[in-house]
């Protein structure tokens, strides 16, 4: 089994891994095979090492720790310290919308296209243990309430994407594009001084055609939206998009936001902002004079 | 009355006539109407052309050249040449998207707290297709020869050479004309012996092509990760089939056949090339693994074939078949075809050809293997995604023309289009164009 | 699945279309060996065009799972 490949496609390189429960992409523009190589290996190591210390899914990293230490304080490092700072500092510029602790309401929802709606008092069970004010963060220690979770699903992909960019801008080569199951991030233009051009994906049903195309010189792309995620129940959809105060689906929302921004983080935080805005996730993105798309 | 006169002549013309004709068997594939040209040799070449929207092509060129040596004796000798190139499923998700409109990358949603569940696609190929590109020679010889002025039996071998693959076979035939040859019963028998070689080796079924780094949540599948695959040598794949077929002569326009016919296969029937994914439905359509496909050492086909020609005016000849086809891995289809050839005065024809099959799927098959389903809880003996194994529908209609070129030589040409579709609703449907040149030359 | 059962119905259809003219159309007729005129041209026979057949065979070999009913043999290939 190879765990990365690395092609030469068009004039383009394009190295390729799985990570993340995603295929993750690697795309260089320059005649230098080590070069792009090089680039590859970056991005494999650092995303594995993302993945490795914030997946849910595993029993030996500080995000089991956290998960698990039944009330006690935890001291975390200083990259963890910034994703928590980051998640604060989300949680109130989203006034409460985006919550780094809402993971755990996955408890009561599962959206596999049923009309699986959990009861109220399901979800009022789950919600007791959602909420970031109810958690201690301050000077790299964490206390969390039993029951409580932290759940990075929402920023980690995006932050590996950045991350590997980051990293890869060392080596001196702008012609890159780093994308991680859709999340990207340029950190220039193609060699021939053109765009990278972006498929936007239709949201209704991901097995086909795209919906439009958008030119990515510089800088970060993401999507949220509610792709095959969803139960449909007496003629209603309700969105996997879940608001952390109430454990509902946020009412109206859109299906699909995308958004460029500086970086992958940035687009992917404020087209999830968006979305949790309901009916007014156009409105909300107009307003923060960034390049989006919508599907409504 | 005057009538009477011709009436009597005519007798005894078709009584002189019916020894003549009564000499020629039955059945035979290409009769020749002048009996009085021994040793003629009949040159027949196709050209093929069969192409799929996105997907693959082949170019097929085939010659086949009939030496009747005597009135009892014939040798037939086909050379065929394939090309075949393009992508074809290789039984994972289907993940569409990177469409070759220019794009690189397609950004699509990740889950917000729920931890991914995208199917971005890639700068290129779609990881649902594997590439391929083969040629294929083969050649097969057959000897027919009378044995009495009732029975005639047919002999024949052939061999054929893929980069990938190789087959030999032989099988034979015999033929009785009874009922003052208004009946022909036809018993054969054929074996062929095929050699499955890909370049990597033959891999393990059910073994991990590749594996993600999410964890899986399948007991017999936790441990995939670092594991080295195991590929093993050549592999062989041995078939017997026998027939039984009755063709009769029903009136004087109307011909029919039966056919029962059963196939024993043993050995490497899996194709080496395809793969099953594992996804988990909390992901969508993410691949968190991709697995060989896995088919049983054995399996006995069976099929019982009816046709029907029909001469129901100068012009106009139906040809209609219908085809029953079912096996011990639970798949049962059923064919129907139906030509009508159009004669347009005494030198060319048309000739509009309808087929339509359906098939369902094999006890083993699955498009994909979830963590969800309490089928998939402990591994499976056998699994296979390959859409041919699994329950599809196929429809081709297209017109042929047909001309006699001077006394000794026939062209043809047919242009057909075939459409199949497939119940999993996920591949996408497959269109086809086929167009297919024949020319024929007797010497 | 209905899809299955319609089909299903469909072949029943035709089937029994079939078997009807067939029937009624054209009457069995004992046939002395001189009358089989018509039916011993070329295009009566019940592969009128070899090479044509093949051609199929090989193309339906590749994309179904049924194979066969004509005849021994075929198949020879990697194509299924």
């Amino acid at each position: 089994m190879k765990n990365s490949s690395l092609q030469l496609i068009d004039e383009t390189w394009v190295g390729r891994f799985e990570a993340m429960a995603s295929p993750c992409e690697v795309l260089v523009d320059t005649p230098e095979k080590n070069l792009a190589q090089k680039a590859l290996d970056l991005a494999l190591q650092e995303t594995r090492r993302i993945e490795q210390k914030y997946s849910r899914y595993r029993n030996d990293n500080i995000v089991y720790q956290i998960n698990n230490a039944k009330g006690k304080v935890i001291e975390v490092d200083a990259e963890t310290a910034g994703l928590l700072d980051y998640s604060q500092q989300c949680y109130e510029l989203s006034e409460g919308m985006f919550d780094v602790t809402s993971g755990v309401l996955r408890k009561a929802w599962k959206f596999d296209g049923s009309d699986n709606i959990p009861s109220q008092k399901q979800v009022s069970e789950v919600l007791q243990h959602v909420g970031w004010s109810k958690l201690q963060w301050r000077n790299h220690t964490l206390r969390l309430n039993a029951g409580m979770e932290i759940d990075f699903g929402g920023v980690g992909k995006e932050y590996a994407v950045d991350r590997s960019a980051l990293l890869i801008s060392a080596l001196n080569i702008d012609s890159v594009l780093v994308n991680y199951g859709g999340d990207l991030m340029a950190l220039g233009p193609r060699a021939s001084g053109k765009p990278w051009e972006i498929g936007l994906q239709n949201p209704d049903n991901s097995l086909t055609k795209m919906i439009g195309k958008i030119e990515l010189f510089r800088g970060g792309v993401a999507t949220s939206g509610d792709l095959h995620r969803f139960l449909l129940k007496d003629g209603v959809r309700y969105s996997h998009i879940l608001n952390p105060k109430t454990g509902w689906p946020v009412e109206k929302a859109f299906r699909q936001v995308t958004v460029l921004a500086n970086s992958c983080m940035e687009a992917g935080m404020l087209a999830t902002f968006a979305l949790l805005q309901g009916e007014s996730a156009e409105e909300f993105i107009k307003a923060q004079d960034v390049e989006y798309r919508v599907v409504r | 009355m005057q009538l009477k006169q011709p009436k009597s002549i005519r007798r005894q013309l078709t009584i002189a006539t019916s020894s003549l004709l009564v000499a020629a068997p039955l059945q035979s594939i290409a009769v020749e109407n002048s009996v009085d040209q021994m040793d003629d040799i009949t040159v027949e070449i196709s050209r093929l052309y069969y192409s799929e929207d996105d997907r693959v092509t082949v170019n097929k060129t085939q010659a086949l050249i009939t030496n009747e040596l005597s009135e009892d004796n014939r040798i037939k000798v086909n050379v065929t040449y394939d090309t075949m190139s393009g992508s074809s499923p290789n039984g994972r998700i289907y993940t569409g998207g990177g469409d070759g409109s220019g794009t690189v990358a397609v950004t699509t949603a990740s889950g917000f707290s729920f931890n991914a569940a995208n199917n971005a696609s890639s700068a290129s190929k779609n990881t649902w297709l594997t590439p391929f590109s083969d040629n294929r020679i083969a050649a097969n010889m057959e000897w027919e020869t009378s044995l009495t002025n009732f029975s005639k039996a047919v002999l024949g071998g052939g061999a054929s050479f893929e980069n990938d693959y190789e087959s030999y076979s032989t099988g034979g035939k015999l033929l009785w004309d009874l009922n003052q040859r208004r009946t022909t019963l036809t018993a054969g028998i054929g074996y062929n012996s095929d050699t499955v070689k890909p370049e990597a080796g033959v891999p393990e079924g059910l073994g991990e092509l590749w594996c993600g780094t999410t964890a899986i949540d399948l007991d017999w599948l936790s441990s995939c990760a670092d594991q080295d695959q195991i590929f093993y040598k050549p592999a062989n794949k041995t078939v017997v089939d026998y027939f039984f077929g009755i063709t009769q002569v029903w009136n004087r326009n109307t011909l029919f056949q039966l056919n029962y016919s059963q196939g024993d296969e043993s050995g490497y029937l899996t194709d080496p090339y395809k793969q099953v994914s594992v996804i988990d439905p909390e992901f969508g359509n993410q691949e968190l693994a991709v697995l060989y496909e896995k088919r049983p050492d054995s399996r006995l086909t069976q099929s019982l074939y009816f046709k029907a020609i029909n001469v129901s005016s100068e012009n106009i000849t139906s040809y209609i078949s219908y085809r029953y086809f079912w096996d011990d891995w639970d798949i049962q289809a059923h064919t129907v075809d139906a030509k009508i050839r159009i004669n347009l005065g005494t030198k060319s024809y048309i000739q509009p050809h309808v087929r339509a099959s359906y098939q369902s799927a094999a006890s083993f098959s699955s498009s994909y293997i979830s963590v969800d389903d309490a089928e998939f809880v402990n591994e499976p003996q056998y699994i296979s995604a390959d859409h041919r194994l699994s329950e599809q529908g196929t429809v081709t209609a297209g017109i042929k023309y047909g001309r006699k070129l001077g006394k000794v030589g026939k062209f043809g040409a047919r242009v057909e289009q075939m459409r199949q579709k497939y119940n999993d609703g996920v591949l996408p449907d497959m269109k086809a164009w086929i167009v297919n040149l024949l020319l024929s030359m007797r010497f | 699945m209905q899809t299955k059962n319609k089909i299903n119905v469909i072949l029943n259809f035709v089937l029994s279309g079939i078997l009807l003219v067939l029937s009624v159309g054209c009457a069995y007729e004992p046939v002395k060996p001189w009358h089989r005129g018509v039916l011993a041209a070329d295009s009566a026979q019940l592969v009128p065009d070899a090479l044509e057949n093949e051609s199929d065979e090989h193309i339906y070999f590749s994309k179904e799972a049924a194979k066969g009913g004509q005849g021994v043999g075929g198949g020879g290939c990697g194509c299924n």
